[in-house]
């Protein structure tokens, strides 16, 4: 039965009618989820909002990861939407995050397996039709990646989706491809969703099992090293800067995708102000090459700020010599 | 207009920073501009400030329109 679509749902379908797996999603999305139009609206069509052109690139390599489960994904999508709502609600009354420990958000959260894959899966569509994690995936690819040197090797700390690490992968540039994580499952999903995205041997990528709060013994060997939405996870963001600094090469670069007063499940480091990330990067043997603050969708910077609304802190670092 | 109504319409004003928004029982976010995600969590929390009670937080998130808020307001606020 085909989904029967209000004027302002068609009107936006419309919009998006050159971009086939955008306009896929977005449909499968909307006849789910209608009220969620306007939202999507203000994230993919506003002045400030990722160019479609990227969009359904990102589009491409989702409607790869879904298959045939394109309908579960959405539903996933709408439920991490509500599960992060109750999270704001927490933090609006409280002030702080739920959780505050790795070993609270194990027990509450990535012991969950049935929770986690929820979570991941809704995770997937948060990346095109949230504005700010659709910029954060631009200026990765534009500022960071598509220059980066020839014969480079690339470092992912969490690479999760692996949506990061396929971007990277698809560029020639890289001779090594590292993605470190926590967690042997996490890793297993990454190989899994790179398999169906990269079509460069994945030979060329090794996935391990590293700590990098509390890795030891790390030598220099990464030129670029890139750290998306990992640090507001750990209880020592420091320690884990310091690891990456201690294995990055000298003229090594960073990136780094912060949230700062953003309320998730298992967000357990709470940032109130993009400048106490810059700081510390720039304590712990980084100069900032380019930094980039990122409001919510349908929010200005400034409203984001007044109201404490979550903004991604985007940096671009150089190790200090 | 209703007390209860009469005193939602000034905290909506006050957290959407808008005075022209008049509400009735029948609104719903969809006809209100700054009515988003965001807003409506600030909202419910500055009504349970103005108050001083609780919601549940699982009846709170998806209001259908005003009156909803307004019969759940008074559900709490009046015992």
């Amino acid at each position: 039965m085909t989904a029967q679509f209000s004027e302002e749902c068609t009107k936006l379908l419309n919009s998006l009618q050159s971009y086939e797996s955008l306009h896929r999603i977005t449909q499968a999305l909307l006849a789910y989820w209608p009220d969620h139009q306007r939202y999507i609206q203000a994230s993919l069509l506003s002045e400030d909002s990722s160019p479609l052109e990227r969009l359904e690139e990102v589009a491409q390599y989702i409607e790869l990861l879904a298959g045939e489960n394109l309908q579960q994904r959405v539903k996933d999508y709408k439920w991490l939407c509500e599960r992060f709502r109750e999270e704001q609600f927490y933090f609006f009354r409280h002030k702080k995050y739920r959780l505050s420990t790795v070993e609270e958000a194990i027990e509450q959260v990535y012991s969950n397996h049935e929770y986690m894959s929820q979570y991941m899966s809704g995770d997937l569509l948060a990346q095109i039709y949230w504005r700010n994690h659709a910029l954060s995936m631009d200026i990765f690819r534009e500022r960071f990646i598509e220059p980066a040197s020839p014969g480079a090797r690339y470092l992912e700390v969490g690479p999760g989706h692996g949506l990061y690490m396929a971007f990277a992968a698809s560029q020639q540039n890289f001779i090594s491809l590292t993605g470190w994580d926590l967690s042997a499952t996490s890793l297993q999903d990454t190989k899994q969703a790179l398999d169906k995205m990269v079509s460069r041997s994945v030979e060329d990528i090794l996935l391990s099992q590293q700590d990098i709060v509390n890795a030891t013994n790390l030598s220099p060997q990464f030129d670029y090293i890139m750290c998306s939405e990992v640090l507001e996870h750990t209880e020592n963001p420091r320690k884990a800067l310091e690891n990456m600094h201690a294995c990055m090469n000298p003229g090594g670069k960073l990136f780094l995708n912060v949230p700062v007063n953003s309320p998730a499940p298992d967000h357990i480091y709470l940032w109130s102000d993009p400048d106490d990330v810059s700081e510390l990067v720039s304590q712990t043997g980084f100069s900032l090459l380019y930094k980039e603050e990122l409001p919510p969708t349908g929010k200005s910077l400034e409203i984001a700020k007044k109201h404490d609304l979550d903004i991604l802190c985007i940096i671009i670092a150089e190790k200090n010599a | 207009m209703d007390s209860t109504l009469n005193q939602l319409q000034e905290i909506v004003r006050e957290v959407f920073e808008n005075d022209d928004i008049t509400l009735e029982r029948e609104i719903t976010a969809a006809d209100v501009d700054e009515w988003d995600s965001f807003n409506h969590v600030r909202l419910m929390i500055a009504i349970e400030d103005h108050y001083g009670i609780s919601f549940p937080t699982g009846e709170v998130a998806d209001l259908r329109d005003v009156g909803e808020m307004v019969d759940i307001i008074d559900k709490y606020s009046k015992g």
